[in-house]
């Protein structure tokens, strides 16, 4: 795709986007907004782990320590030192960044079944971490009391001022993603992520590249959580348990490998569906692994892709309206 | 500028001493030779020799005990691949593996990006720049593509070439990466004719756009129109060095392709006649992987009693035509008919059960059973047969069977008797080798398969085990077998077949082709193709 | 000494807990050559479906007996409807498995609701004690079915014919279906098997540690820690890495904290990955040739 088409393409999507947010935010609807701005926050951390499980081909089960990281780092370095949160918010990012990148070095040295474990050993240990060394998290009961985001002066405290702030940045780290995807580092995403002998055999340090996408991946999580945690106010170990790692797997699943926007996809999935299956009480768990494992076994390109073959089989004539066409043609031409 | 008839050759790489070892193999020893800059150099040797060792070693994925690479004076060893590779050396692999999810066009482009130094900060941070240096990169593809004739299909995706394209995409990718030496292993392996014309085209191309070429190879036919010197490897040692024409004349060449092993065999048995009804035959049978021709149609018949060798270079078919046979591989096309009955449909454990058994390359024993389980594990199918509780225990009738082809086997192979209760893992490689027949024996079989059953034997096991074979004709079994040493085994069959390129190109008794003076060249196709085919006549 | 002792033995039963389900992650693995992340909930849902059994006045034993071939057909029925289906990539088996995981764990919630299901003891709730050591009866159970167990484990891996043929096929898959050996049956036994021993390591620590809905997958990881420590794959491994991590676990717990005594074995899993991946005894597969 050419350079301006891409431009035009990102400019479309803002748009789309920010008409979408404006209407939701005109409807005055606080439980619609409350869930467009969990969609918006739970993207970031999903865009990371997309660089990394579907561009690079490295699965990881400790997604959520990034998301705990950033979101404790914050808060403790807001409060600490007595630093804006936006200081704090940039620190925290950076941490959580170094602290995967420093992991990288370990766990990389190993594949498959064994790189899930040890990742999953990193969020578990981490958890642990945060709910017994009381006298800095607070132990289970977590932090409370944690300044809010404010813009010249004005706190961002309710949700409805919060949610262009957590769609913006959303949005600059999904058209940053796109573009690395597209980059020549993209490609070297992509070879390592197919076949690690012909990348370097080709030149390129494998090991190097995956290091660099965890990091990348660890910062978006950072962000993420140090967002979440400003702007929910308080923060305990619960939310960055394993359990949100796997459902960020799901969310990267369910989005695919076709495009980085796809994470919207299955951040809407995931967010809403499960807010419409809440009724069902335990029921929601079943159908969500039920979905993760017909996806896995009927949808090996992710279910946007799934979706767009399905409605390229469509007769003309029974495809809906335009608009609807050009979003799904938009998530699948990457 | 750079031709290979230059006056004073310049040394481009020099690989000296280098000797590597796993487990008990040695798998190289003392191997040193060099690459002339601006030349086409042609690395050969028969199966198992140490080529893809030697490979890994020079580009850095395998690091020797002992010896050195030096790239332009540079010491590369203990550097790893992508250092390299950064030095200007760049291999392919034996399987081409093209990068599958992307298209003709990115593979090339991903071979750029090392050269290019541009990080995540670059692809990140410098929207309009990283737009710049994909751009270069695609230009830059596009032109490799050119070289070896692919650009018409630069924007398809990789998964839908041929073979052959996929042989030139992974020549293409690898001078992606600007480098002056291009190391290409096995670039020939499964191609049809007009595509391995096509692949010699592109290299002399390659090569006179200033890029040292090195191939691995086993169609010495391809190898000897190609290459201006040759290195011939044999048991991890360099058996030959020099022109291309020396070296194809010389007899420990040829000895080394297809055996010195002499065989006491009492021919003259009661003799198989000629016009028996075949028990094994094959009809115009062509196997295909994926995009890959592996047999082209072949016509094939073993009778009963009757001792079949089935010879031929590496990728010639032998071994995809057993796996056709015992079911391991679908037929894409023609018939096979055992024992009067087409094979059609038929699942491999059910083929098992009407006759057929293999004893498989490189033996597969269970290494952690006792010799007398893997025996035993044989005749899994026929202990099923008798019923599912027969599996826990075999039953009375069962067991009876089992301990009745069991004294067969053992009285076929004393040497087992003493070893029966020994890890198959701890045997020798001669008794590990009668395990696996003496394995394939349990289920009483009407066709006995070999492959390859003297690999990495020492000549007087190879002996041992091929000088055996005619008591099992005796018994009315029918073997066929396929082997390297194609000398030691047409001396041990009654009629040999030898394969090239998928189809057959020789056929008669084993002493007409043992005598045959042609059939060293049919067989390694040095000279050129017409031949092959006197002998065929 | 004899708070050594108290703490060596309590990590001695839970250690022939996770000695159990490494053993049966070990059964799959050898079968498929799939981690299942599902492992653990074999030994939460025998352990409430024993339970629920005890409470609808089903005799201790022929309810034990029930869960635990209940569990095993369920462990078949999961393989063939979604392990089956996932192919070679081992991603896909890992996302898979782990969804396996969360159906039912989901489907226990859905039965059995969140609380903890008590299974009675199965000689009564007393304790035993000797030389100052008090010891639950129950753990007593545990030992001994656990030596059971494994004993009969190993009589039917080496002197059965199917054991064998089970074997040979974890060896080498190509040359056992060369031999006939149909290679799904034998993915079947691996599932029943590790569904078999994880549901009995389920019912035999109910008694004495709660079990909830949740409870598989914290066991399922720590049995899958047994597996690294005593060498991937291999069954005599899984048993003596399970007894180590244990008595390791219980010992750290007692000696320095117990808040951080979870977090003991995630670094031990950690440690071995990194520094020796092939465990105590080395991996099944580097046997082979």
């Amino acid at each position: 795709m050419s350079q301006s088409a891409m431009k035009k393409q990102a400019l479309s999507r803002f748009l789309i986007l920010a008409a979408v947010l404006a209407l939701a935010a005109f409807s005055n609807n606080p439980y619609v907004i409350n869930l467009l701005v969990v969609c918006g926050l739970y993207a970031l951390p999903a865009i990371g782990l997309s660089l990394l499980m579907g561009y690079t081909g490295q699965i990881s089960l400790g997604q959520s320590a990034f998301v705990g990281v950033g979101a404790y780092g914050s808060v403790l370095l807001a409060q600490h030192l007595q630093l804006d949160p936006w200081y704090s918010l940039a620190l925290a990012t950076a941490l959580s960044a170094f602290t995967a990148w420093s992991l990288g070095w370990l766990v990389f040295r190993l594949k498959g079944h064994h790189l899930a474990m040890a990742t999953l050993a990193i969020a578990l240990i981490l958890h642990t971490v945060l709910v017994e060394w009381r006298s800095v998290t607070g132990g289970p009961d977590g932090i409370s009391a944690i300044d809010p985001i404010s813009i010249a002066g004005y706190a961002l405290l309710d949700d409805l001022h919060f949610l262009p702030l957590a769609w913006l940045v959303c949005y600059a780290g999904l058209c940053l993603a796109d573009y690395l995807v597209r980059s020549p580092f993209g490609l070297a995403m992509r070879t390592v992520s197919e076949n690690e002998a012909v990348a370097r055999s080709l030149g390129i340090d494998a090991a190097q590249v995956k290091r660099k996408v965890m990091a990348l991946s660890g910062a978006y999580a950072g962000l993420g959580g140090a967002l979440y945690a400003h702007w929910i106010g308080y923060i305990s170990p619960e939310p960055f348990s394993v359990a949100f790692s796997i459902k960020l797997l799901l969310i990267v699943a369910l989005g695919g490998v076709s495009g980085v926007w796809n994470v919207l996809f299955g951040v809407f999935i995931v967010v809403i569906v499960s807010e419409w299956l809440k009724p069902l009480g335990r029921l929601d768990v079943v159908i969500y692994g039920l979905l993760l494992i017909v996806v896995m076994i009927y949808c090996r390109q992710g279910a946007v892709a799934a979706l767009a073959g399905l409605y390229r089989k469509l007769p003309q004539r029974l495809r809906p309206g335009a608009r609807a066409g050009l979003k799904l043609q938009g998530r699948t031409s990457a | 500028m750079n031709t290979a008839s230059t006056n004073t050759p310049v040394t481009m790489l020099e690989v000296e001493g280098v000797s590597v070892r796993f487990g008990g193999l040695q798998a190289l020893s003392e191997v040193g030779f060099d690459i002339r800059q601006g030349e086409i150099l042609g690395l050969i040797g028969p199966n198992g020799a140490g080529k893809s060792t030697l490979l890994n070693v020079i580009s850095g994925f395998v690091r020797p005990d002992r010896g050195s690479v030096h790239f332009d004076g540079e010491l590369l060893t203990g550097r790893p691949p992508e250092s390299v590779n950064r030095a200007g050396l760049v291999r392919t692999f034996q399987a081409a593996e093209v990068l599958a999810g992307m298209t003709v066009v990115e593979n090339v482009m991903a071979a750029g990006v090392a050269r290019l130094g541009e990080g995540v900060a670059g692809g990140l941070a410098r929207f309009v720049r990283a737009g710049q240096s994909m751009a270069a990169l695609y230009r830059m593809a596009c032109d490799k593509l050119d070289l070896v004739g692919l650009a018409a299909l630069a924007n398809q995706p990789a998964q839908m070439l041929t073979a052959g394209q996929q042989r030139l995409l992974a020549a293409a990718r690898a001078l992606g990466t600007e480098a002056r030496l291009l190391i290409l292993d096995e670039p020939a392996a499964g191609l049809t004719n007009d595509e391995k014309m096509m692949l010699a085209a592109a290299i002399r191309r390659i090569r006179a756009s200033g890029v040292t070429v090195m191939f691995v190879e086993h169609d010495l036919a391809f190898v000897s129109s190609l290459a201006e010197r040759l290195v011939v490897l044999d048991h991890g040692t360099v058996i030959a060095k020099g022109e291309t024409r020396k070296v194809s004349r010389d007899p420990q060449v040829l000895a080394a392709y297809l055996g010195e092993t002499d065989l006491v065999v009492a021919r003259g048995r009661g003799g198989v006649s000629a016009t028996a009804a075949p028990l094994l035959k094959l009809e115009r049978a062509v196997v295909r992987y994926g995009a890959l021709q592996a047999l082209g149609g072949i016509d094939l018949e073993v009778r009963a009693g009757e001792i079949v060798t089935l010879i031929g270079a590496n990728g010639a078919g032998k071994s995809s035509t057993l796996k056709a046979i015992s079911g391991l591989c679908k037929l894409s096309a023609g018939a096979i008919t055992f024992d009067g009955k087409p094979l059609h449909g038929l699942a491999a454990e059910r083929r098992i059960a009407a006759g057929i058994a293999l004893a498989p390359e490189g033996r597969q024993l269970f290494p952690m059973l006792t010799v007398r389980d893997n025996l035993m594990i044989g005749r899994f199918s026929h202990i099923r047969a008798a019923g599912f509780g027969n599996l826990f225990r075999p039953g009375a009738a069962a067991a009876r069977e089992v301990e009745a082809a069991m004294r067969e086997v053992l009285d076929f192979f004393p040497r087992l008797a003493e070893r029966i209760d020994q890890q198959a893992g701890t045997l020798s490689g001669g008794e590990g080798q009668m395990v696996a027949i003496g394995r394939a024996l349990m289920s009483r079989p009407k066709l006995l398969m070999l492959d390859e059953p003297s690999f990495g034997l020492a000549p007087r096991v190879t002996r041992e085990i091929l000088e055996l074979l005619p008591r099992l004709a005796e018994r009315g079994i029918a073997v066929l077998l396929v082997e390297q040493n194609a000398h030691a085994a047409l001396q041990v069959a009654d009629r040999g077949y030898v394969l090239a390129n998928g189809a057959i190109v020789a056929h008669g008794s084993g002493e007409e082709l043992l005598q045959s003076s042609h059939v060293g060249e049919a067989y390694l196709g040095w000279q050129h193709e017409d031949e092959g085919t006197e002998v065929a006549a | 000494m004899t708070e050594f002792a108290q703490y060596l033995i309590s990590g001695l039963v839970v250690g022939c807990i996770y000695g159990l389900i490494a053993t049966g992650f070990t059964a799959v693995y050898n079968a498929t050559h799939i981690v299942n992340f599902a492992q653990g909930e074999s030994s939460m849902l025998a352990a409430l479906c024993a339970a629920s059994l005890v409470l609808a006045g089903a005799p201790l034993l022929l309810a034990i007996a029930v869960a635990v071939v209940v569990v095993g057909l369920v462990n078949i029925l999961v393989e063939r409807l979604a392990i089956r289906r996932s192919g070679t990539d081992v991603t896909r088996g890992i996302i898979i498995t782990i969804g396996v995981g969360i159906v039912l764990q989901g489907l226990a919630a859905l039965v059995w609701g969140t609380d903890a299901q008590p299974l009675p003891a199965f000689s009564g709730p007393g304790s035993i004690s000797a030389y100052g050591v008090v010891v639950p009866r129950q753990a007593l159970w545990v030992l001994g079915t656990t030596a059971v167990v494994m004993a009969l484990l190993y009589l039917f891996l080496t002197r059965s014919f199917l054991g064998k043929a089970f074997r040979a096929c974890a060896m080498n898959g190509q040359a056992a279906a060369l031999m006939g050996i149909p290679t799904g049956l034998m993915r079947s036994i691996g599932f029943l098997l590790s569904g078999t021993v994880g549901a009995v390591a389920g019912v035999i620590i109910a008694p004495i540690a709660l079990m909830q809905y949740d409870s598989g997958v914290a066991l399922g990881i720590k049995g899958f820690v047994a597996c690294i420590i005593g060498g991937f794959g291999n069954p005599i491994g899984a048993a003596l890495g399970g007894l180590l991590l244990g008595a390791t676990e219980t010992l750290a717990a007692g000696y320095i904290s117990s808040g951080f005594k979870n977090a003991i074995a995630y670094v031990l899993l950690l440690l071995f990955l990194l520094v020796r991946p092939g465990g105590l005894l080395g991996e099944f597969g580097a046997a082979k040739r």
